[in-house]
């Protein structure tokens, strides 16, 4: 009888480095934090500090609904392009009727949610790859996008949508917004059953299909949740700035969510992840991106960073596996 | 036996986790002869197949050609030392055409630029040798097995390969080219290439070999001139004298809890019929691509079925199932626990429940109660006898028999009235397979149903209350175990019935 063989631990600088990957990332981020409020100057301002986590709150929402998608072994391409959309539609809808503010708000979350399904439809039952389905819908909700607005922003917000971005005390609004987001996906990922099965198919699809858990339903769950955080993010950054464009979905922000996520421990090649983790993640990302802005460090070099950063993370992700 | 042997095997030994795949396997092989190596499932062939093509190296032991050591670290070793290989049901690039296929590690040409004109040419010659008219620029996709096996015999001659062994040659072979292909072989050996040819069907062996080496767990049990063979005594060296060993087990069978008529998916399944009773465990018995796996994932929706049907007893009485729902009152311990059975990744305790997470469901709001959950594994670790730190010990650092019962244990959450297991106790330790043997006779006593599809005959033989035999995806025979005899069973799996 062979008791468990200790000899299959893998030893080495990468699994070991492996073991305490998670820790690492949260002592960078402590690290970076003490060295840049003792060293930048404004960084300890109440104004830079609530512009940080106001940054942080559309970012981190959106990759906590990737983080669902990316656990599945799936990816969503499309959260920037989802929210882009949600928001002109519901903006422009509120700049119309300034007295349906709920409606409005209501509409840009309800196409968060169907965006999601479709993709998740395309996923689970055309059975296309996700990265093909994702970057399809994403290339035509930001035409569709550009289409309605005719690439002009959507202004003359009412206050009562705007004060959205105000403090509730001295917390700022989105930040609670966030807070409430990550609670209730902490709850959803973690604890329950829909949560546990978005694990059981990223693990291992074929066991949980014989374990008669349907798949593509629980794909379509995970698309459709990454969807509602796409249309919760787009409430939010259209009352940071005060306007939506069909720019809102373009840039670095994609890749900004996915490492956000791939930093907080979640593996781009399924079944592991956590909730905290994307939050620490999206903490570090911002902070570095918030210090150099701080620091003056020229437009290139920031992307130049941005760039580094996902290399490394992605490594990372790499060296997980091996533990 | 005159001079230095052409290839000669020394004291093999090979090891994998939990079981010895060859011990001190010693085999030689001369100029010009046939070499039959036979053995049931899990003998050993593929295994030792596998070390002379440089696939998966030797833990002891040495390989001679003329007499000098060589080493086969990999597949090109084996290349250069002379030894090819042609293969049941070749793999070929299905988009290449003939002659590209047939040079593909070794295209003609200079500086990266490959000689089309030369290289077609080459083709031809070498298809030449062994009687083929195969047009070098068809398409590998238009061409049938036969050929595809033609193609690597002459890959292989135009390699002036020494020895050629072949692997389950005539398995998908038609009559007219499995003659054509024992002409080619007959023509090596007088060329004076070495052969080893493997095969389940003994009368083949018999017909065109000069030795036979029979392969029992990994060991070397019989060696002989095929004039001093018999069909029956390859069969029992091949088997082993176990049959006195069988044990009666006391159980009684009950009511037919499942009833399967006319199952059938292409020419997979065909018109598969039987039924299971309370209290039981059948055996299924078939050689490899008999449709016993088939058999399984069509049953459990996993493939699509032409037509047939299920009956299961819910409630008292039988009563049709389709196979999509067939899973929610059974059990199926996979064939192969890492593909489609363990969530590797993941903890023991939600292995466990995977397949019944509704038990352990705290509120409407389907939260998982993850101190019941706990609680479940450690009962299932408990009762199963599971060797690990705790309910958090990630599956994946388990011993593959522990593994193997973490996923039975995951099953048993459900009561299944049915339990299906395809091999389960492969690459299981010695006392691992002791244990879920005993696992298994403590269920049926308890009244479950266990249809288990194994390829050894010792576990079968211990462990059947009845044997159905499947070859060729139909249902050959079902029998009580005291009317099994190994040469019947042999036989009927051959399709000789």
């Amino acid at each position: 009888m062979t008791a468990t063989k200790p000899e299959m631990r893998p030893t080495g600088f990468a699994h070991r480095l492996a073991r305490w990957i998670d820790w690492i990332v949260v002592a960078l981020i402590l690290a970076v934090l003490v060295v840049v409020s003792v060293t930048v100057t404004g960084f300890l301002t109440e104004y830079n500090i609530s512009n940080l986590l106001l940054q942080s709150s559309y970012i981190g929402i959106l990759a906590i609904g990737e983080a669902f998608v990316l656990i599945t072994g799936g990816i969503d391409l499309s959260s920037p392009a989802i929210m882009a959309m949600g928001a002109v539609v519901g903006a422009g809808y509120i700049v119309a009727h300034p007295n349906q503010l709920v409606l409005g708000i209501l509409i840009m979350v309800v196409i968060g949610v169907a965006c999601g399904i479709v993709n998740g439809l395309l996923v689970a039952y055309v059975k296309l790859v996700p990265f093909i389905a994702t970057l399809a819908t994403s290339t035509l909700l930001g035409g569709l996008a550009l289409w309605i607005t005719h690439s002009a922003s959507i202004a003359g917000l009412p206050n009562s949508f705007l004060n959205l971005a105000g403090s509730l005390g001295s917390i700022p609004i989105p930040v609670i917004v966030f807070a409430v987001v990550i609670g209730l996906s902490y709850i959803l990922l973690a604890k329950t059953v829909l949560g546990r099965h978005i694990f059981y198919i990223g693990v291992n699809a074929r066991a949980a299909r014989v374990a008669s858990i349907s798949v593509e339903r629980t794909q379509v769950m995970a698309y459709a949740i990454s969807g509602l955080s796409a249309g919760i993010a787009a409430v939010v950054l259209t009352a940071i700035l005060g306007t939506a464009t069909a720019a809102m979905g373009q840039g670095t922000i994609q890749l900004a969510i996915i490492s956000a996520a791939v930093i907080g421990g979640v593996s781009i090649y399924g079944g592991v992840g956590s909730i905290p983790g994307v939050v620490l993640g999206t903490l570090l990302l911002t902070l570095i991106g918030n210090v150099m802005s701080l620091n003056n460090v020229s437009y290139f070099t920031t992307y130049m960073v941005k760039g580094a950063v996902i290399v490394v993370a992605v490594s990372l992700d790499r060296f997980r596996r091996l533990k | 036996m005159s001079g230095k042997a052409l290839l000669e095997l020394r004291h093999i030994s090979k090891h994998f986790a939990g079981s010895q795949a060859l011990s001190d396997v010693s085999i030689e092989l001369n100029q010009g002869e046939v070499l039959g190596l036979v053995g049931a499932n899990g003998a050993g062939k593929s295994t030792l197949m596998n070390v002379l093509g440089g696939v998966i190296t030797k833990d002891a032991g040495s390989i001679l050609i003329d007499g000098h050591e060589i080493s086969l670290t990999s597949p090109s070793a084996a290349d250069r030392a002379g030894i090819a290989f042609v293969h049941q049901e070749p793999a070929l690039f299905s988009m290449l055409t003939v002659a590209e296929n047939m040079f593909v590690t070794d295209y003609p040409g200079k500086w990266g630029w490959i000689d089309r004109a030369r290289m077609v040419e080459a083709c031809a010659r070498h298809l030449h040798t062994v009687d083929s008219q195969l047009d070098p620029n068809t398409l590998a996709r238009d061409i049938g097995i036969g050929d595809s096996q033609l193609i690597e015999i002459a890959r292989a001659l135009s390699q002036q390969a020494r020895i050629v062994l072949f692997d389950e040659p005539t398995s998908s072979l038609t009559v007219h080219e499995k003659e054509r292909l024992f002409e080619i072989i007959r023509s090596l050996k007088n060329s004076g290439t070495g052969v080893i040819y493997i095969s389940h069907f003994l009368d083949e062996v018999l017909d065109i070999c000069d030795r036979v080496v029979v392969l029992r767990n990994g060991k070397v049990v019989a060696k002989s001139p095929v004039s001093e063979m018999s069909m029956a005594r390859l069969v029992e060296e091949m088997l082993g004298r176990q049959l006195e060993s069988t044990r009666q087990s006391g159980r009684r069978a009950g009511d037919v809890v499942l009833q399967v008529e006319s199952l059938s998916r292409g020419n997979v399944l065909r018109n598969v019929s039987f039924t299971l009773h309370e209290n039981e465990v059948v055996g299924l018995w078939g050689l490899l691509g008999s449709g016993r796996s088939e058999l399984f994932r069509a049953l459990t929706g996993l493939d699509p079925i032409d037509r047939g049907h299920i009956r299961m007893r819910i409630g008292g009485e039988l009563r049709p199932i389709t196979p999509g729902n067939f899973l929610s009152r059974a059990g199926y311990v996979t064939e192969n626990r890492r593909d489609d059975g363990l969530f590797a990744k993941m903890s023991l305790r939600p292995n466990v429940t995977a397949a019944s997470l509704w038990n352990v469901i705290r509120s409407r709001l389907r939260f998982i109660d993850q101190a019941g959950e706990r609680h479940v594994a450690e009962e299932v670790m408990q009762s199963l006898a599971i060797k690990a730190s705790g309910p958090e010990a990630l599956a994946e650092t388990l011993s593959g028999g522990n593994q193997q019962k973490v996923i039975l244990g995951k099953w048993l959450q459900r009561q299944p009235t049915v339990i299906l297991m395809d091999e389960p106790t492969r690459g299981v330790d010695v006392g691992a397979k002791a244990e879920i043997h005993r696992l298994i006779g403590e269920l049926a006593d308890q009244g479950t149903s266990i249809l288990i599809a194994t390829s050894e005959i010792e576990e079968l033989m211990s462990l059947s209350d009845r044997v159905l035999v499947i070859s060729r995806g139909h249902i050959v025979t079902d029998i009580t175990r005291d009317r099994v005899e190994q040469e019947s069973l042999m036989r009927f799996a051959m399709g000789e019935a």
